[in-house]
């Protein structure tokens, strides 16, 4: 037999005093401080999308044939669709929270435990909701190419780049992305690099990583330093797309579209007969692209054919990333704006040993958990911020462009 | 060449104790790391745990030491897609072999509607040591023409032979299908089944090129000590048994050369004799190390055919000797 239970103690909620509810007031209007409201304008181009979705649904019914640009739209929009309505729903809620508390001050004090259980929630969906509607990165499902050089500081820079290297080989790991590091110069003394190129082989790993582009500053007793002072060094962290699967055979087709005149190839070894005479294991070669300078050396691979290839996805990588930015060079200069946007001669980032103390410097964010970050184990907490921050200003340039 | 300074050693030493080992082949400390890099990588897809590891790749360095050619300590060298097995006896593959082989196969590529009117391409390959050169030309070529490709490898030595064997089977993922024949081109006067009733479209040839007055001074130590005179040294021989026996059995060759010396007996024989003036044109390749590599020549099609070999060299090499 069923026993339909009923909780005796439900009715009791409802009988919270005026005085109780009074003092709840305080700790409401903190939390509604918290709360991220979207832009009407934002808001108007979800709706705008949604219509859109609509309409291309109706196409569908229809039986119109889609291509795939129409596919790409659809699916655009329905995610879009989606986060909106959660956003909305949740809004909904809200607004009707704070009817009740308005309208029945007897409610107040349950309405109010709702509520903050709620804000966060809101909040969530609408950065979701804000990722979701601005433009989507060029190339936002690519691989990556990190490329890691050390800056000011000697030795110890070159240590630190070499950090970094493990942290993202370390973040990379723990992410289960497949990874091989295509170049390493090690410092002659044996400790450090003088560079190196780590390759990220997951699609949408240029997304992740793009922000880490920048001077990152270390802040240390380096092991080279006698007297115990600190000292200050930097690295540099190069981020591209990863275009192609860098095979060999795509590596010939895509030199082939270069003019004899653009590119020379050198191999790097110019002594005696050659031929039968000698047999040498130096497969070393020098790739360099006149018209923007680039000059890539490559000596990893014994085989020089290989060792070709891999220099030819870089250089395809460096065009790639050189004419994105100048595109957005161009759409910055037409919206005649300064925006303190991320230049890859600004420093990011400050790793600071002694106090265990990791900063971004652009979005201000401060994390007293060094040696977790630098092994790549909560690298993501960082990342996290800095996209949010990044989200946040991208935003903030939509809503320049379109004043309602 | 200069000896190696102290200091040098120290500096190695103090990286790796293995990597002094590596200085009297490699001459500088970043070629050594790369190396023993190499070493590392190649042992340890086989070594059970580190103890033998570390034990084979002292043994290498020591081998390495005495100017044994890295090739055969590690059993292979990457040749173009392939990786080709090396053993003593036979002769290591060149980067400046890779490198025209390669460049052949690009301008087959871009002169391949004047080959494919022709149902059956037929390519030789004399002396053919690894079988580098055939098995590279098959692997490639059979990927981008339509008719039938039907290569032979041709060599005298019986260790190239098992050599060549082994190679179609291991050089790359799946077997490469060529004829491997065992001939001594320079002895025997019957070439008939080479040839198999058929002109031969390109012929390929590494023969040994260095003279043997040149031997002592101008062959560096490891190639000195450990790789076969046979495919070494020789001069003129073999670009005679191909003006003599081959020409006119064949529409195209390519043959690599040591010096400039060679490509002039073979433009001057062709340029002196009047009948072969008329129909065929030579012309020289140089390496990117800026050395005279290869000499190779063609027949300009009689009449106004589809098939055209010539459409393949318009863009391999510079002409010496255009055909009259």
């Amino acid at each position: 037999m069923m026993v339909f239970r009923v909780n005796p103690f439900i009715p009791r909620l409802f009988q919270v005093s005026r005085l109780t509810a009074r003092r709840f007031q305080s700790t409401l209007d903190a939390s509604l401080v918290q709360l991220k409201e979207l832009h009407p304008s934002l808001l108007q181009k979800a709706e705008s999308y949604c219509d859109e979705l609509d309409k291309l649904k109706k196409d569908m019914f229809d039986g119109n044939a889609f291509d795939v640009e129409q596919q790409k739209k659809y699916a655009r929009f329905s995610t879009i669709a989606d986060a909106f309505h959660e956003y909305k729903s949740q809004l909904d809620d809200y607004k009707g929270l704070n009817e009740m508390i308005k309208s029945d001050p007897a409610l107040k004090d349950e309405a109010s435990q709702e509520l903050e259980q709620l804000i966060p929630l809101l909040n969530r969906s609408s950065s979701v909701l804000l990722d979701k509607l601005l433009p989507p990165h060029e190339f936002a499902d690519k691989p990556c190419i990190i490329e890691l050089r050390p800056g000011v500081g000697g030795i110890e820079a070159m240590i630190f780049a070499q950090d970094l290297l493990n942290m993202y080989i370390g973040y990379a790991t723990s992410k289960k992305w497949k990874h091989e590091i295509i170049s390493r110069n090690e410092n002659e003394s044996g400790s450090g690099i003088v560079d190196a190129i780590l390759s990220i082989n997951e699609p949408g790993a240029y997304d992740r990583m793009r922000l880490e582009v920048g001077v990152h500053r270390v802040q240390r007793v380096p092991a080279t330093e006698t007297k115990g002072r600190t000292h200050t060094s930097t690295a540099a962290v190069v981020v591209l797309p990863q275009l192609g699967n860098g095979s060999e055979r795509e590596a010939e087709a895509y030199e082939r579209t270069f003019k004899p005149d653009e590119i020379r190839i050198d191999v790097m070894r110019a002594r005696g007969k050659g031929g039968q005479h000698v047999n040498t294991t130096d497969s070393a070669v020098r790739l360099t692209h006149f018209p923007s300078g680039i000059v890539i050396s490559m000596q990893d691979e014994r085989s020089q054919h290989k060792n070709k290839a891999k220099a030819f996805a870089i250089l395809k990588s460096k065009l790639a990333e050189i004419e994105r930015l100048e595109k957005e060079e161009k759409e910055r200069s037409a919206r005649k704006e300064q925006v303190s946007t991320t230049d890859r001669s600004d420093k990011i980032r400050t790793y600071n040993y002694p106090q265990n103390r990791i900063t971004d410097h652009r979005c201000g964010l401060t994390l007293y958990a060094l040696n977790e970050v630098i092994t790549g184990e909560r690298l993501d907490e960082v990342m996290d911020v800095v996209k949010a921050h990044d989200t946040d200003e991208r935003s903030q340039r939509l809503l320049n462009e379109q004043p309602n | 060449m200069p000896r190696i300074s102290t200091k040098t050693i120290h500096e190695a030493y103090k990286i790796n104790p293995f990597l002094p080992l590596l200085l009297p082949e490699c001459r500088t400390i970043s070629q050594a790391k790369l190396e023993l890099k190499w070493i590392n990588q190649e042992f340890a897809k086989t070594a059970p745990d580190h103890y033998t590891l570390q034990k084979n790749i002292k043994k290498a360095c020591i081998q390495r030491f005495h100017h044994i050619p890295l090739q055969y300590i590690l059993k292979s060298q990457p040749f173009g897609s392939l990786n080709i097995k090396c053993q003593p006896c036979v002769l290591i593959p060149r980067w400046e072999t890779e490198e025209w082989v390669m460049d052949l196969i690009q301008s087959i590529k871009n002169g391949k509607q004047s080959l494919e009117s022709k149902n059956q391409i037929s390519i030789v390959d004399l002396c053919t040591g690894s079988g580098c050169i055939a098995l590279l030309l098959k692997r490639e070529l059979s990927k981008i023409l339509n008719s039938n490709l039907n290569v032979k490898a041709v060599d005298c030595s019986d260790s190239a032979i098992d050599l060549v064997n082994r190679n179609k089977l291991e050089s790359s993922e799946d077997p490469i299908d060529i004829e491997v024949l065992k001939f001594d081109i320079l002895q025997s006067n019957n070439i008939d089944s080479i040839l198999s009733n058929q002109k031969i479209d390109i012929l390929t040839c590494n023969p040994p090129y260095i003279p043997k007055s040149d031997f002592q001074r101008d062959v560096t130590k490891s190639v000195k000590l450990f790789e076969p005179k046979l495919a070494l040294i020789g001069d003129k021989e073999f670009y005679s048994n191909l003006l003599e026996k081959w020409i006119p059995h064949i529409n195209s060759f390519v043959y690599e050369v040591g010096n400039i010396d060679q490509v002039k007996f073979v433009k001057d024989y062709i340029s002196n004799d009047n009948t072969l003036n008329k129909i065929w044109t030579v012309g020289s390749k140089y390496d990117s190390n800026k050395q005279c590599r290869v000499v190779y020549g063609y027949v300009n099609s009689p009449n106004s055919s589809s098939y055209d070999i010539s459409k393949i060299f318009s863009n391999f090499g510079t002409v010496i000797h255009p055909s009259k």
